[in-house]
């Protein structure tokens, strides 16, 4: 069953043979089933083939396209998601909202909920988290690759 | 910060922000997504993009681009809550495009200057993100 209420999620995790301290925040419910609205994780894949696909400039707004190698690594990492980063609750996050090209040549995966937005920047050098409950504070950590 | 050859739009206007077509799926719970609203690091060096929407309709705005106007969604929002934002509106003048305006508190300068400041306008681009979603006047 879906729901919109924040839990205290994720406690640690393992990626990239280091351990990251993920949920000192309260960030939303995240069950198995895929949020209304969300991609399905094949739609996932074809974001980010398309975005291996763009050029500089690509929104004629003067924006840097991403690295190769970087979308390799966004494979890697919605891959993780989608196996196993695993919550207290025993689900796995469901696909994203959105998978996009940043202007500044990042990927940001979006989670959007009613109670809020998680945001997976991936830079080159690390997984960015931001959680943004509407109407609550703000958190923030790193995944260095 | 502004100088005093600057003008601050005032608050009962509202300004026109043009979207690429991959920040925007129609069916999402927010139709835009938080990256329609990051800085360039080159064209918004002084200010997050904005048009006046008194000055000019939102099929120019999309039109105006480099790319195709069906490339581009354009949102509306309200100076009014902008201003609650903690933002600020600035004329500035571009060349052959009346209206264009800019949002000091969003420039690349700032958003980019460390991990701190790029964090403290991410919580505010969430709160832009919610307010445009609301009101999608080019699609």
């Amino acid at each position: 069953m879906i729901t919109d209420t924040f839990d205290r999620l994720i406690v640690s995790q393992q990626y990239n043979d280091q351990q990251h301290q993920f949920a000192l925040t309260e960030v939303p419910s995240l069950d198995s089933e895929p949020r209304p609205s969300g991609l399905t994780w094949n739609e996932v894949t074809d974001r980010l083939l398309d975005i291996r696909k763009l050029q500089d400039d690509w929104d004629g707004q003067g924006a840097v396209a991403p690295e190769k190698d970087l979308v390799r690594k966004c494979f890697e990492f919605a891959q993780h998601l989608r196996n196993q980063l695993q919550t207290t609750s025993g689900g796995f996050l469901p696909p994203p909202t959105f998978v996009s090209a940043t202007p500044e040549g990042t990927v940001a995966f979006e989670w959007q909920y009613s109670s809020g937005v998680i945001e997976a920047e991936a830079t080159s050098t690390a997984i960015e988290w931001a959680f943004l409950p509407e109407g609550g504070s703000p958190e923030f950590l790193n995944w260095a690759w | 910060m502004t100088d005093e050859s600057q003008s601050i739009v005032p608050p009962d206007e509202s300004v026109l922000r043009r979207i690429h077509r991959n920040y925007y799926r129609a069916d999402a719970l927010r139709p835009i997504n938080m990256a329609a609203f990051r800085p360039n690091r080159e064209n918004d060096a002084d200010g997050l993009s904005f048009f006046r929407e008194s000055l000019i309709d939102a099929k120019s705005v999309a039109e105006s681009a480099r790319k195709p106007a069906e490339d581009y969604v354009v949102a509306r929002l309200s100076v009014a809550h902008l201003n609650r934002l903690g933002l600020t509106v600035i004329e500035s003048e571009i060349p052959d495009l009346p209206g264009h305006c800019h949002i000091p508190e969003l420039a690349a300068s700032i958003y980019y200057q460390d991990k701190a400041s790029k964090n403290r306008c991410k919580a505010i681009l969430e709160k832009l993100t919610a307010h445009a979603s609301k009101d999608i006047v080019y699609r």
